[in-house]
């Protein structure tokens, strides 16, 4: 068994009246970023908590390194979860929650400090969570998770409410846990966020696996080649576009989506007609429609 | 266990929560030194008042070194339905089992924070209540009764009386995990339930002429505890029976609140 790969087989949740997670099975990889995707109500956070022990699962398993989290003897050094940014004692400051937590995991209180400052908390130690921005307690939450030097992290849409410099810092801090041979598991509803900082996706919805696999293979597989290309002179243009297989679609801005035909033509065929180009730039497939394709009618309130 | 019991006291002492505990402690304490030191006087002062039947010089003592137990056992037990319930109302329950997955470990580190801050607030009480005490009898020139065994037993038994309520108050909150239903379930249970629970069966009593009805309130929570802090029992009741029918009461609470805590879904 690879050491802090996660493993979930068949698992399901059944609540009283609703199926929140269905015979779900994936895994996730040490040493990539995972991203955990899927609508709003998908059952990612279920999930998350039947992995962490918190919830009880209807049926199925899940473990991590091969042992069911309530087993682990040092959870805190094996596993480190964040789960949501509103669970802090609003009256307790950052420094002193992450050490009740270092106390109860056996760890140093030297520890909290080192991962306040590894987040960037520091000048904030001492404040009471309740003054802490949203921003600041999904830090806080990671500071939490990185207590123990674990080699599993899990968290729960930690780029909710972080603003665009802090997206960037959590993509850089979750590739860095990667590149050091970790396993990274979050989760977010966001396509984009998870375009930003995964190597490989599991899209759920409804509680059942859509799809797992690399971020890259999934737009890659879409298969679609799309080009867009902008010139003053657009008829002309479309007059050399005649190839079997070609489709183009004059986008808002006067640009043409040019499909079934790969850039290069595209620019030749512009060259024959003797047009300006003022810009010629193959589209990647867009991760958002791939997921609003696999997940539509499957989302929303159950 | 340690570790649970090092983080379950840092959290008592990383909020508010201690020091309003304190303030009710020596605020609810100074008061009842004031009252029971005026009936004391009163007493001890007969010419000041006619028909008030008289008391014991060994009673007054003993209600005067144990000031400040009626409502401090009332703040005991709040505390440890607080301590419980503080997980769930500030959801940190969640942070809590992640650093400890073993559920029993951390109620078992909550008991014994709680047993703590009993023995805590009843060794706060005992300060203020006896040398004051002493110091009024003293001044009222009457024995102070310090060597008696009875008044030394009461002193004793009111310590007791602390820490079963701290556990009583984890019990009902283990129970319960609703903050404002435990609070108000366990005030209830302790100032007025008592006597509407006594009235109503005293009347059934009277009725259906059972008068084993009558005897039932003393195994209520707060009739066991007026036995347990009678050294000599109360009602024609070991002082100790009521001890363990109180603890009864907080350790069944427990064990029901820990079987259930574990089963349920934290989320």
């Amino acid at each position: 068994m690879a050491d802090g790969q996660i493993v979930v087989s068949g698992l399901t949740k059944q609540f009283r009246r609703v199926r929140a997670v269905d015979n779900l099975s994936f895994t996730v990889e040490p040493g990539r970023v995972t991203g955990f995707l899927g609508p709003n109500g998908a059952g990612k956070t279920t999930t998350l908590r039947m992995l962490l022990g918190l919830v009880a699962p209807t049926a199925g398993n899940a473990t991590i390194g091969g042992q069911h989290y309530a087993d682990l003897p040092d959870s805190l050094r094996v596993v480190g979860a964040g789960l949501e940014a509103a669970s802090f004692h609003k009256g307790r400051t950052g420094r002193d929650h992450l050490r009740v937590l270092c106390a109860a995991g056996g760890l140093p209180y030297q520890r909290a400090d080192e991962a306040l400052e590894m987040v960037g908390l520091t000048p904030a130690a001492k404040r009471k969570v309740k003054g802490y921005s949203l921003g600041m307690k999904q830090r806080l939450g990671i500071a939490a998770g990185m207590l123990g030097d674990p080699a599993v992290l899990i968290f729960d849409e930690p780029a909710n409410g972080l603003d665009p410099e802090g997206i960037r810092w959590m993509r850089d801090l979750l590739s860095g846990f990667a590149k050091q041979g970790r396993t990274v598991l979050v989760s977010s509803h966001l396509l984009s966020e998870v375009q930003l900082f995964a190597d490989d996706v599991v899209i759920i919805a409804a509680g059942k696996l859509i799809r797992q696999g690399r971020v890259s293979e999934l737009t890659d597989a879409d298969g679609m080649q799309r080009v867009r290309v902008r010139t003053p002179e657009p008829q002309k243009l479309l007059a050399e576009l005649k190839a079997p297989g070609t489709a183009v679609q004059t986008e808002d801005d006067g640009a043409l989506l040019v499909t079934g035909i790969p850039a290069a033509a595209v620019g030749h065929a512009a060259l024959v007609a003797g047009v300006e180009l003022h810009e010629l730039s193959p589209q990647r497939a867009d991760l958002e429609r791939i997921f609003l394709e696999l997940t539509s009618g499957k989302a929303g309130i159950r | 266990m340690n570790r649970i019991i090092r983080s379950e006291w840092l959290k008592v002492r990383s909020t508010n929560l201690w020091w309003l505990m304190l303030i009710g402690v020596l605020a609810f304490t100074a008061i009842a030194i004031a009252f029971n030191m005026l009936t004391g006087y009163v007493e001890l002062n007969p010419g000041t008042n006619q028909g008030v039947p008289d008391v014991s010089p060994e009673s007054i003592a003993t209600n005067l070194y144990t000031s400040g137990q009626y409502f401090g056992t009332l703040l005991a037990m709040v505390f440890g339905i607080l301590i419980f319930t503080n997980e769930f109302f500030h959801q940190t329950a969640t942070a809590t089992f992640l650093a400890t997955p073993k559920r029993t470990r951390v109620i078992a580190g909550k008991l014994i924070v709680a047993v703590i801050v009993g023995v805590i607030i009843a060794l706060i009480t005992t300060v203020l209540a006896v040398p004051s005490g002493l110091g009024f009898l003293a001044s009222q020139h009457v024995d102070t009764f310090l060597g008696n065994g009875d008044v030394l037993k009461s002193i004793g038994l009111n310590w007791l009386a602390f820490a079963i309520w701290a556990v009583f108050g984890l019990g009902l909150g283990a129970l319960l995990r609703s903050q404002i239903l435990a609070v108000i379930i366990g005030l209830v249970a302790m100032l007025i339930g008592q006597t509407v629970i006594q009235i109503g069966l005293g009347l059934m009593a009277h009725y259906f002429h059972a008068d084993w009805l009558n005897k039932v309130p003393n195994w209520l929570p707060s009739g066991a505890s007026t036995i347990m802090t009678s050294p000599g029992g109360a009602n024609g009741i070991a002082w100790w029976a009521g001890a363990l029918a109180l603890l009864a009461y907080g350790v069944v609470a427990a064990v029901i609140g820990t079987v259930i805590t574990r089963r349920r879904d934290i989320s």
